[in-house]
């Protein structure tokens, strides 16, 4: 299959699929994927200080990564850097 | 600085929203599907719900003899919702085949996110059948009982013999106006407190077990062959009062697809009127993981889904079918 390559390259955020119906916010608009991380860091801390306890997801790295990502992003770095440094194409 | 393979990504955003589905943190308004109506809180712990529910106790007249040391007890009952059906999708593919075929890294990404959200939607669409299923195929043990109306039937017009479109048309008018005053009869009967609409029998065991209804606490589940727009603005009719005001919460109306009804042999089946807790599922355990096979190379992720579910008796529902008949001739 005769292959192309492109210059720039784009990570996706938050696949468009059936399962990621967009959660929308208190004025029925659809979260931005960023607006998705941070309030999921919310969420999470949310949860871990009214249940003492760590968000119930096997995924533990996954957690730290949501928050490391929002502390890179208030840095201000963009969110299309954060993911090319910390997520690998393998 | 942790770093995460695209596959870690991907996993842990999906349990995340799981979690974030699965304990109703997410209080942002969105389109409830039909699997979500019928849903109720996760039970973490245990395996079953239990529900007691109690008789009426009864009115007395006055007397000058005292009773006070006489005991006065009142029947309870639970009943249980909790067998926990264990299922799971696993699906698997192998990244360097699937690379071949991608443009670039982009068209990967959407790819595995999409076939990721296939595994969600499969647990949608299994559950959504699982439940209509088990809706449509309601058989209450008293339904036969004098007094119960637990299953009703309409009586509607064929168009058959109809000598002209309009003599159809006021055979269709007829019909839609016979399921109005159905469902609006249904609903005035629901208010009041009546055994009526409970799969139990207080004859027979001695018991006095009834229900009444708030209008927030009902739901109509119709067939769409049946809900045209005049039945569906019945729900907002049915509601004119000086009393009730445009805040007042109105009973849930939830539209099933025709070819649901037909596809469960239930063609004639008009609908239901229930309380919204009578049949209801809930998850123990939802979660998705996933394995790399160095020696194939292969990922396989896998989804598990534990639930339950159930019916109440202890909460009112009625079904409400459709007997055909031929317009009496002149």
């Amino acid at each position: 299959m005769q292959k192309f390559s492109f210059n720039k390259r784009e990570d996706l955020l938050i696949p468009a699929t059936s399962f990621f119906r967009p959660i929308k916010d208190g004025n029925d608009k659809p979260l931005s994927g960023e607006t998705l991380l941070k309030a999921m860091e919310k969420i999470a801390d949310k949860y871990e200080t009214e249940n003492e306890r760590p968000v119930p997801i096997p995924d533990q790295k996954f957690l730290a990564w949501i928050r490391q990502y929002n502390k890179m992003a208030s840095d201000g770095i963009s969110s299309e850097k954060i993911f090319q440094r910390t997520i690998s194409k393998i | 600085m942790i770093t995460l393979n695209q596959n870690e990504y991907f996993n842990g955003l999906v349990n995340f929203v799981l979690f974030m589905r699965l304990y109703a943190l997410n209080k942002s308004k969105k389109e409830k599907t039909i699997v979500d109506v019928f849903a109720t809180e996760t039970l973490e712990y245990g395996d079953q719900k239990a529900f007691p529910f109690a008789e009426m106790p009864k009115v007395e007249d006055y007397d000058l003899t005292s009773s006070l040391l006489s005991d006065k007890p009142i029947k309870y009952s639970e009943e249980f919702i909790g067998n926990p059906i264990k299922k799971k999708i696993a699906l698997s593919y192998i990244r360097p085949f699937l690379k071949m075929a991608m443009m670039d890294a982009n068209g990967m990404s959407i790819f595995v996110g999409h076939i990721l959200g296939l595994m969600e939607t499969t647990k949608e669409d299994y559950l959504y059948n699982e439940i209509m299923k088990d809706l449509i195929n309601w058989a209450p043990t008293n339904a036969s009982k004098t007094g119960k109306k637990l299953n009703q039937s309409i009586s509607l017009y064929t168009e058959t013999g109809a000598a002209s479109a309009s003599e159809v048309m006021a055979r269709r008018q007829l019909n839609q106006e016979n399921i109005e005053i159905a469902w609006q009869k249904t609903f005035d009967d629901f208010s009041i407190y009546s055994d009526a609409f409970l799969d139990v029998d207080n004859k027979t065991d001695g018991t006095n077990f009834k229900s009444g209804l708030n209008l927030d606490d009902l739901i109509f589940i119709g067939n769409a062959r049946f809900l045209n727009e005049q039945v569906v603005s019945l729900m907002a009719t049915l509601l004119k009062s000086d009393v009730i005001d445009k805040n007042f919460r109105k009973p849930y109306l939830l539209k099933v697809p025709q070819l649901t009804f037909d596809n469960n042999n239930a063609e004639n089946v008009i609908g239901f009127v229930a309380h919204k807790h009578w049949y209801q599922w809930f998850y123990h355990f939802n979660f998705m993981g996933s394995f790399f096979d160095i020696d194939t190379v292969r990922t396989k992720n896998v989804l598990h889904f534990w639930y339950s579910k159930g019916r109440l008796k202890g909460l009112p529902a009625s079904k409400v079918t459709a007997n055909f008949i031929d317009f009496p001739s002149n």
